[in-house]
């Protein structure tokens, strides 16, 4: 192993062996710290698949960790591997998707659902703000409609009990 | 002639105006999603899955043989016109039929591609029919220890032969039995991973695991990168001349032998006969120097064989309850949300409605044929949607579909986890679905472990107590040991030359 000369291609590629790594340890934390999981209940206890699927992981964490130092990457299915992220448009959606979440029930899907979708629009880099706006509220009023006339399934109104 | 009894009592069940009514509303929404830039059939299966909720079990599958069938064809538009395949299963079709749309037979294209997915179609299920008993009676006679080593293989062939990393494969499937851990133990009522949060009791709803990693992975990898979209090629209304369906049924049939067996096994999928499909069809051709210019044999029997391995899947999935690809794992999950176990019981306990299902393969594909060989111009229509509005929609609708399952704004932020997840993996090259399968087919195999090893009153052995374990451990060892093999042979042949 003299000659393997450390190089590595692509140092944030250590995410993937962190994140591994680190649901490993969480599932030994979970696994020990449970007080029914340690008591013998015949021969495969609670604790014995957590336990192998933290092996795989922290293995697979490990054998991923030598492969980024000898040079190697996880090459994706489309794109180039070095290609510049465009954290700013993952972030938007993350937080228009969270946000959406946390407002559900508050606000009504009328109000959340089109506000998450005009978002969206936003952040894949729509900037027609006037008709972006319209085709939000035409398609969350819409959508409210089909799921509760169409499939019988109520989506919470929210602030707009009583219009819709 | 029992299957061809029960077939036909499948029919007449399935047969009543509202069922075709739902068959040709799946087909319709099928396609339209389908047909979408970057949604592929697993994707459009899963985020539709709401949409049968209320329905009852039957007409809900119907319904859902509609969406799978409008959904595959969908992606075959996609990968002809506007060469972006939405699913790796499509990828060998949009090669050729790209080409082709490129010298203006976009018609022809699409028209092998329909016809030919309708042939493979009707002869993969009338192999299920034929099949199906069969299959789940030899499937009956299988205990637990054989059901464990069929899941191992499962798990291991999955792993190690999607993506172009085994330990990237593998990292997936262990992230994958981690999510499915999630909840109570059903053995011993012990939480695991429940962080005390109440939600988390019952586990994650595959649905939500199957839309967060597919469809908001998938959009926010799209996002993640500046990259230009494709422009479409417009199109025609599809048909064939009689020198282009002289050179469409060999391939057709041929990928159709290719796909049914291929779709069966767990390690199988439509990527590899699709892509020997391929390769048989350049072999075979009397004009090769076609290929790689537009040969309508290059679209014909991939498309065949992409159809009857979905066929063979649908096959192990109903009878062995064993998903082999991601459209039937998400398929599984519809069943499991109906209180519906597939498996070999299933044909016993639920004759009518397997049947029914059966017959609705077939009354799925013949209705996409008659209602998209005439509507494929418009569907053409649909890539020209802007990117932001599709992905807005797709976001859009998978919160809604999320939400609708439970009714819980907290499944929101678990569905968004997994999606972050997703778009880790598809940005460093881990493959998704060991990730699904392990959700899936995970607690499944601990039961099947536990019954065995409870049987035998602890003793290990008795995973590898029958032949059929044995085989299948041996066969799971050469598959595994298979790249290593093949490059020591090498080796020494090339050693041999040179010395």
């Amino acid at each position: 192993m003299s000659e393997s000369r450390i190089r590595v291609e692509r140092p944030s590629e250590f995410v993937v062996v962190a994140l591994l790594v680190g649901i490993a340890a969480v599932l030994v934390w979970d696994t020990v710290g449970s007080p029914d999981a340690v008591a013998p209940q015949g021969p495969v206890t609670t604790a014995a698949v957590p336990l192998i699927a933290a092996t795989v992981l922290g293995l697979c964490g490990v054998g991923i960790a030598v492969d980024l130092l000898r040079g190697g990457q996880g090459v994706p299915d489309e794109g180039r591997p070095g290609e510049r992220t465009n954290w700013r448009g993952v972030l938007s959606v993350v937080a228009a998707v969270a946000l959406c979440a946390a407002a559900l029930e508050a606000v009504g899907w009328v109000v959340a659902g089109a506000v998450l979708f005009y978002l969206c629009l936003y952040a894949f880099g729509s900037r027609q703000p006037a008709k972006d706006l319209v085709v939000s509220v035409v398609l969350a009023i819409a959508s409210f409609y089909l799921f509760y006339l169409g499939l019988g399934i109520p989506l919470p109104p929210g602030v707009l009990a009583g219009v819709l | 002639m029992d299957a061809l009894q029960s077939l036909l009592d499948g029919f007449s069940a399935a047969l009543v105006p509202a069922n075709l009514l739902y068959a040709a509303l799946g087909v319709l929404i099928g396609t339209a999603v389908g047909v979408l830039p970057g949604i592929g059939t697993s994707l459009s299966v899963a985020l539709l899955l709401p949409l049968t909720y209320s329905l009852e079990p039957t007409a809900a599958f119907i319904m859902f043989t509609g969406i799978f069938y409008g959904g595959a064809y969908g992606g075959s538009t996609t990968a002809i016109l506007l060469n972006t395949p939405g699913e790796s299963s499509t990828v060998v079709t949009a090669i050729e039929g790209n080409l082709m749309a490129k010298r203006g037979l976009g018609a022809q294209a699409l028209a092998t591609a329909a016809i030919g997915s309708f042939i493979a179609g009707t002869i993969g299920s009338s192999l299920l029919v034929v099949s199906a008993a069969p299959l789940a009676e030899l499937a009956l006679g299988l205990g637990a220890p054989e059901y464990f080593a069929i899941m191992v293989l499962a798990f291991v062939s999955v792993a190690a032969v999607l993506g172009a990393s085994r330990l990237r494969g593998f990292a997936s499937l262990g992230l994958g039995l981690t999510i499915g851990m999630v909840g109570l133990d059903p053995q011993t009522g012990a939480q695991r991973l429940t962080f005390g949060v109440p939600q988390l009791i019952d586990g994650l709803d595959i649905v939500l695991v199957a839309v967060g990693v597919f469809a908001v992975g998938e959009a926010l990898w799209v996002v993640s990168r500046r990259s230009a979209p494709a422009r479409p090629i417009p199109v025609g209304r599809p048909w064939l001349s009689r020198d282009e369906v002289g050179r469409s049924w060999g391939p057709w049939l041929r990928g159709t032998a290719l796909g049914f067996p291929f779709g069966a096994i767990p390690a199988g999928g439509a990527e590899i006969p699709t892509f020997l499909s391929y390769v048989t069809e350049r072999k075979l051709s009397r004009r090769p120097e076609e290929f790689g210019k537009g040969a309508i044999e290059g679209v014909a029997g991939p498309e065949a064989a992409n159809n009857s391995s979905a066929a063979g899947s649908i096959a192990s999935m109903l009878t062995l309850g064993l998903p082999t690809s991601a459209t039937t794992a998400v398929m599984l999950a519809a069943f499991t949300s109906y209180g519906i176990q597939p498996g070999p019981q299933l044909l016993e306990s639920q004759p009518a409605l397997v049947w029914t299902l059966i017959a609705s393969l077939f009354i799925g594909n013949t209705m996409l044929l008659l209602i998209n060989l005439p509507l494929a111009p418009m569907w053409a229509k649909l890539l020209r949607i802007p990117r932001p509005y599709l992905f807005a929609s797709i976001l859009f609708f998978a919160v809604l579909g999320t939400y609708a399952v439970n009714a819980q704004p907290l499944d929101i932020a678990f569905m968004l986890s997994i999606g972050v997840l997703g778009f880790v993996m598809r940005k460093f090259g881990m493959p998704t679905l060991p990730l699904v399968i392990g959700v899936i087919l995970g607690p499944r195999a601990e039961v099947q472990l536990r019954r065995a090893l409870q049987i035998s009153d602890g003793d290990f052995t008795v995973l590898v107590s029958s032949p059929f374990t044995v085989v299948l451990y041996v066969g799971l060892a050469v598959l595994v040991a298979w790249p290593a093999l093949v490059r020591a042979l090498r080796h020494r042949s090339r050693e041999a030359i040179s010395g």
